[in-house]
C-alpha cells in the first residue's frame, strides 16, 4: 500500500502547482501571443486561437482527472484568491459566463447598428480609437454576425437553462439524502458517536461519489459550451472572445488589484461610493 | 323543670356508666389516642409524601424551564452567529464566508453559500422522525400525519427560497465578466476595477445575508413550530453531534489525502 502511495506521489503533483503553472502559461505566453496575432492579423492567429482554446480544454481535463483523488478540494479550491472564490460555481466559472461574454459582443454590434442610421461620428471615433491599429477584419469581427451564430447561441443558452438547474438540484438532493440517512443512522445507534461513525462515514463517501459525478458534468458543460462557441464563431470573433475571457482571469489575479482589494476598508453593508 | 330533672337524671346515669366502665374508658382513651396518633402520623406521612412529590415535580418543572431557557439561549446564539457575526462587512469577508476554513469534505457534504443548507436542517428532522426510536412525542401525537405534512410543506417552501438565492448568485457569477472592467473595451466607461468589484461584492453580500437569515428561520421553525420542547432539545443535540462526526471525518480525510493531486503526465501546460 505504501509502495502504491509513493508511486502515486511520484507520478502526480499538487493541483495547486498545476493551476499556478497553467495560469502563468495563459498570462505570460498564450494571451500575449494571441494579442500580437490580433493586432498584426498574422496567419498564426488561427493557431493561437486554437492553442488558447486547447489550454482551457486541457484545464478542464485536468480538473476531471484530479476529481477522482479529492473532488471536495476542487469544489472549494484553497489556492484561489479572495477575489476569485466568490465567482466560482461548482469549482470554476459559471457556464452562463461564456454565453454572456459572447452576447456582450453581439449586443455591442446591435447598438452600433442602431446608431449607424444616424451616423454618430463620436461613437465611431471612440470605437476606432480603441481599435486603432487593428486590422479591418478584427475591427469588423462582430459587424453583422451570421444568423447561424445567433441561432447557435440561442440553442446553447436553451440547453444551459435545462442543464444548470438540474445540476443544482442534484447537489441539493445529494445533501438532503445524506442528512436524512445520517439522521436515521444516528437514531439507530442512539446518538453514540463512536458507534454511528462507520455508517455516517459510508454515507459521506457515497455523497462524495455523487459530487464527483456532478462536478464532471459541470466541467463537461463548460468544455462543450467553449468548444461550441469556438466552432460557431469566425477566427477573429473567437480570438476576441478568448482574449476577453483570458483577460478576465488574469485580471482577477492581478497582484496590485488584489493588494488594494485586501486592504480595502470600505464597508460593504452601507451605501457608499469608492473614489479611486 | 321536668327538663332539668331529665338532665340531672341523665347526668347521674352517665356518671354511673362512666364509673362502671372506668377501666374500659381508660383503655378506650388510650386507643383513641393511638388512633389519633396513627391518623396524625398518617396525615403527616401523607403530607410528607405530597411535599416530596411536589418537590420532585417542581424539580422537573425547573428542569423544563431550564430546558426552555437553554433552547431559547441556543436560538439566540444561532441568531447572533448567523445574522450578526457571519455577515460580510468588508470585501475580503465575502470569500471567507462563502468558503470557510472547514475541511473541504465537510464543505462539500453540508454547505450551501457557506454553511448548513436551511432545507437540510428540516431534512434532519425528517430523518429523525422517520426512525421509530426517536422524536417519540412527534411521532406518537395523534396528528403526526399533520406534522409530517407540515414538515414536507416547510421543506418545499424552504427549497423555493434557496432556489431564488441560487439564481441571484448565479446571475452575479454569470455577469461579473461584463461588470468588472478588465477588458480594455470596458475600461474607459465603467470606472475603476476596485469600484466595480465593490459593487459586485455588495450584491453577493445581499445574497449571503439573506442566506444567513434563511438558515436562522429554518432553525427557529424547527425548534418553535415543528417540534415539542424535548424533541427540539434532541434535535439540537443531534444537529451538533452529526456535524461533529462529519467534521472529524473530513479533517481526518484532509490529513490523509493531503493536497489534491493530478497525474504529472497529463498536466503539462506547455
Amino acid at each position: 500500500m505504501l509502495k502504491a502511495l509513493f508511486a502515486r506521489k511520484k507520478s502526480s503533483r499538487p493541483f495547486k502547482d498545476y493551476h499556478s503553472e497553467w495560469f502563468n502559461t495563459l498570462k505570460n505566453t498564450l494571451l500575449p501571443l494571441l494579442r500580437s496575432s490580433i493586432s498584426d492579423s498574422v496567419p498564426t492567429l488561427f493557431t493561437h486561437v486554437e492553442m488558447l482554446h486547447q489550454h482551457f480544454q486541457s484545464y478542464y481535463e485536468a480538473l476531471d482527472l484530479a476529481a477522482s483523488h479529492d473532488v471536495s478540494q476542487l469544489l472549494f479550491p484553497y489556492w484561489r484568491n479572495s477575489l476569485e472564490k466568490p465567482f466560482l460555481w461548482l469549482g470554476d466559472l459559471h457556464p452562463y459566463l461564456f454565453t454572456n461574454l459572447l452576447r456582450s459582443f453581439l449586443e455591442d454590434t446591435d447598438e452600433e447598428e442602431e446608431t449607424d442610421d444616424e451616423f454618430n461620428a463620436d461613437v465611431v471615433r471612440e470605437n476606432y480609437k480603441y481599435l486603432f491599429g487593428k486590422p479591418w477584419e478584427v475591427a469588423m469581427a462582430w459587424k453583422n454576425p451570421s444568423r447561424n451564430l445567433t441561432t447557435r447561441v440561442d440553442q446553447i443558452e436553451c440547453g444551459l437553462r435545462l442543464m444548470v438547474p438540474a445540476l443544482v438540484d442534484r447537489v441539493r438532493n445529494a445533501q438532503a439524502g445524506l442528512v436524512e440517512r445520517v439522521a436515521e443512522d444516528w437514531v439507530r445507534y442512539q446518538g453514540r458517536k463512536e458507534a454511528a461513525r462507520p455508517v455516517i462515514v459510508e454515507a459521506v463517501e457515497a455523497k462524495m461519489e455523487e459530487m464527483v459525478s456532478v462536478f464532471l458534468d459541470a466541467n463537461r458543460m463548460r468544455r462543450s459550451v467553449l468548444a461550441e462557441i469556438i466552432s460557431a464563431t469566425s477566427v477573429y470573433q473567437g480570438a476576441l472572445f478568448l482574449e476577453g475571457l483570458a483577460q478576465f482571469l488574469v485580471g482577477l489575479r492581478d497582484p496590485q488589484l488584489l493588494a488594494q482589494f485586501e486592504s480595502c476598508q470600505m464597508p460593504l453593508n452601507k451605501p457608499s461610493r469608492i473614489a479611486l | 323543670m321536668a327538663r332539668k330533672f331529665v338532665i340531672e337524671e341523665c347526668g347521674d346515669e352517665i356518671d354511673g356508666i362512666s364509673e362502671k366502665f372506668q377501666c374500659l374508658a381508660l383503655h378506650k382513651n388510650q386507643t383513641a389516642k393511638r388512633v389519633e396518633e396513627f391518623l396524625l402520623e398518617n396525615q403527616s406521612l401523607w403530607r410528607q409524601e405530597q411535599k416530596n412529590r411536589a418537590a420532585k415535580l417542581e424539580k422537573q418543572l425547573k428542569v423544563r424551564w431550564e430546558l426552555e431557557e437553554l433552547i431559547e439561549e441556543q436560538l439566540n446564539r444561532f441568531h447572533a452567529h448567523y445574522c450578526r457575526a457571519m455577515v460580510p462587512t468588508q470585501l475580503k469577508d465575502v470569500a471567507r464566508l462563502l468558503m470557510p476554513k472547514w475541511p473541504p469534505q465537510e464543505l462539500a457534504s453540508l454547505t450551501w453559500l457557506g454553511d448548513w443548507r436551511p432545507s437540510a436542517m428540516l431534512n434532519l428532522v425528517h430523518g429523525l422522525a422517520c426512525s421509530s426510536l426517536s422524536l417519540t412525542s412527534y411521532l406518537s401525537e395523534s396528528d403526526s400525519m399533520g406534522n409530517k405534512q407540515l414538515l414536507s410543506q416547510l421543506i418545499h417552501e424552504m427549497r423555493i427560497e434557496e432556489a431564488i438565492l441560487d439564481e441571484e448568485m448565479a446571475e452575479i457569477q454569470a455577469t461579473c465578466i461584463l461588470h468588472i472592467p478588465f477588458n480594455p473595451i470596458n475600461n474607459s466607461s465603467s470606472g475603476s476595477a476596485l469600484g466595480c468589484i465593490h459593487s459586485e461584492f455588495k450584491k453577493i453580500e445581499h445574497v449571503i445575508t439573506k442566506a444567513q437569515n434563511l438558515r436562522f428561520k429554518a432553525l427557529e421553525l424547527v425548534v418553535k413550530k415543528v417540534l415539542s420542547q424535548t424533541d427540539a432539545a434532541e434535535f439540537l443535540v443531534t444537529f451538533e453531534g452529526i456535524q461533529d462526526v462529519i467534521h472529524q471525518y473530513a479533517a481526518n480525510q484532509r490529513f490523509q489525502k493531503g493536497p489534491v493531486t493530478v497525474s504529472a503526465k497529463v498536466s503539462k501546460c506547455t
